[in-house]
């Protein structure tokens, strides 16, 4: 009965897709999140009129919370673009945590100290390229200190971006939620656009170590998102 | 580039982790002192409430209350009543050259020397498997954290602070992230002491563009000794200013 046009074992080729399957519901589902953050957003920016720090806080926090309750995520917000706010250059709606604690404080004078995100990939991606993006697995030692996948939503309103709708996951979380689709069907490895190990099989393989594609067997691209599924070294 | 206040991020985490000695004001205040100096809260932010404080620290309230008013009496934040009230950090508080060098000879040339190893230990291991792990685009984005000639000495601290953050970020553990947040957040005010003269700046400049180039070409052996070298220099630079310190602060002996 062995029609597959393929040669890979079917247990591998089963692998790769059930692995493909879960990375694509799960960030499928988070981005559907943030499209809402960034539709209600764009709205706000539409009319051209000044929009300040605190309305956009205001605006968007119910959003970030619903966000944070519904997927196992430990931050979620909104990101700005310089120029985009009536009275600050960066700044970030952004909530995280089991309190929800918000990132930027308000009402508080700007301090001498700056912290430039927009050179950030989860920024740069999607500023330059105009599409969602999923950063990592990286070290975010600006908000969480945790090592996360930061998936990001630009905003764009008259073709100009106004900035990144956000969530980011850690990876310990993923990987759990990953776990059953990696289970007992060979050497699946889930590769990001920098060819780096996000999950795997192959309990030696470290998240974030690289990874060189051609020695694998199969590749399978996953629409939409900056990874790829490797199967069989 | 554009700007917004740095809030620190993890760092202020660090900074409102729970005591290991529970109760002693001294120790809040010590902390926060730090904190200040070092630039990781900043100018004219706004502390916990005192109930907030006490909870993250785990110490009484009564603590926390002795502790800033400590914190006033050394002019480093300041209280406002009512609406919209609360401590501050006070203006041009981290920037106070006499309040380092008191930090610095309040130290034992034991404790410096015990500091400083843990230091340089923990950061050249981070630049070595900064080395290993990272790609040659990572490694580029360090040279953009760093600071140039025109930049003023807080600007340089807060610039060298945030490299070393980025280098122990490309270690891809969080954990030691966190570890070198806390090395920071508790120690790094001192090592960045001798930045205040432009020679240090300039030679600090040409140790640190060693170990990215070291990063930069997969280098991890040349990245650990490059940072372990740039290390000691800075930190037998600080070992002089502290013997130089202790002279000026040593108190005169009575005639006996």
């Amino acid at each position: 009965m062995s029609t597959a046009p393929t040669t890979l074992p079917t247990t591998l080729a089963d692998s790769m897709a059930r692995c493909a399957l879960a990375v694509t519901a799960y960030f499928g589902a988070l981005f559907g999140s943030l499209e809402i953050i960034a539709e209600r957003v764009g709205d706000r920016f539409e009319p051209r009129q000044p929009v300040t720090a605190a309305a956009l806080t205001e605006l968007v926090e119910p959003l970030a919370a619903s966000t944070l309750a519904s997927y196992p995520v430990v931050g979620a917000g909104f990101v700005v673009n310089p120029g985009s706010l009536a009275d600050r250059d960066l700044y970030l709606a952004w909530w995280q945590g089991e309190e929800q604690q918000p990132l930027a404080e308000r009402g508080v004078p700007i301090g001498h100290h700056v912290f430039d995100y927009t050179r950030h990939e989860w920024f740069q991606v999607p500023l330059v390229s105009g599409a969602r993006h999923v950063t990592g697995p990286y070290v975010d030692y600006v908000c969480t200190d945790e090592y996360v996948l930061t998936a990001t939503v630009p905003v764009l309103v008259g073709g100009h971006l106004v900035g990144v709708a956000g969530a980011d996951t850690r990876l310990d979380t993923f990987e759990r939620l990953m776990r059953g689709a990696l289970q007992g069907g060979g050497d699946v490895v889930l590769v990001n656009g920098h060819d780096r190990c996000v999950v795997a099989a192959d309990p030696l393989l470290r998240s974030g170590q690289k990874v060189d594609p051609t020695t694998y067997a199969a590749v399978r691209a996953l629409p939409g998102l900056p990874f790829r599924v490797l199967g069989g070294a | 580039m554009a700007d917004a206040p740095r809030r620190g991020g993890r760092a202020r985490s660090a900074i409102f982790a729970p005591l290991s000695e529970v109760g002693r004001a001294g120790q809040v205040e010590l902390r926060l002192t730090e904190a200040i100096r070092s630039g990781v809260l900043i100018e004219g932010e706004r502390l916990p409430s005192e109930p907030e404080l006490a909870g993250l620290l785990g110490v009484a309230v009564v603590t926390v209350r002795e502790a800033l008013t400590g914190l006033r009496g050394q002019g480093l934040v300041t209280t406002t009543r009512g609406r919209g009230g609360g401590t501050f950090v006070a203006a041009e508080a981290a920037a106070d050259e006499e309040a380092l060098a008191e930090r610095l000879a309040s130290m034992s040339r034991a404790e410096l020397h015990d500091r400083g190893t843990q230091y340089a230990l923990v950061l050249a291991g981070c630049a070595e498997i900064a080395a290993e792990r990272a790609d040659a685009e990572e490694a580029s984005l360090l040279r953009g954290l760093l600071a140039d000639e025109s930049d003023d000495v807080g600007a340089w601290r807060h610039a060298d602070a945030e490299l070393w953050l980025s280098i122990a970020s490309l270690t891809q553990s969080a954990r030691v992230t966190r570890e070198v947040v806390r090395l920071e957040a508790d120690f790094g005010m001192v090592v960045r002491i001798p930045l205040r003269d432009p020679e240090v700046r300039a030679r600090t400049l040409v140790g640190v563009e060693r170990v990215i180039a070291a990063i930069e070409a997969g280098d991890a052996e040349g990245a650990r000794r490059g940072a372990r070298t740039h290390l000691q220099e800075t930190l037998d630079r600080v070992a002089r200013t502290q013997a130089d310190v202790t002279d000026r602060h040593r108190l005169p002996r009575s005639a006996s």
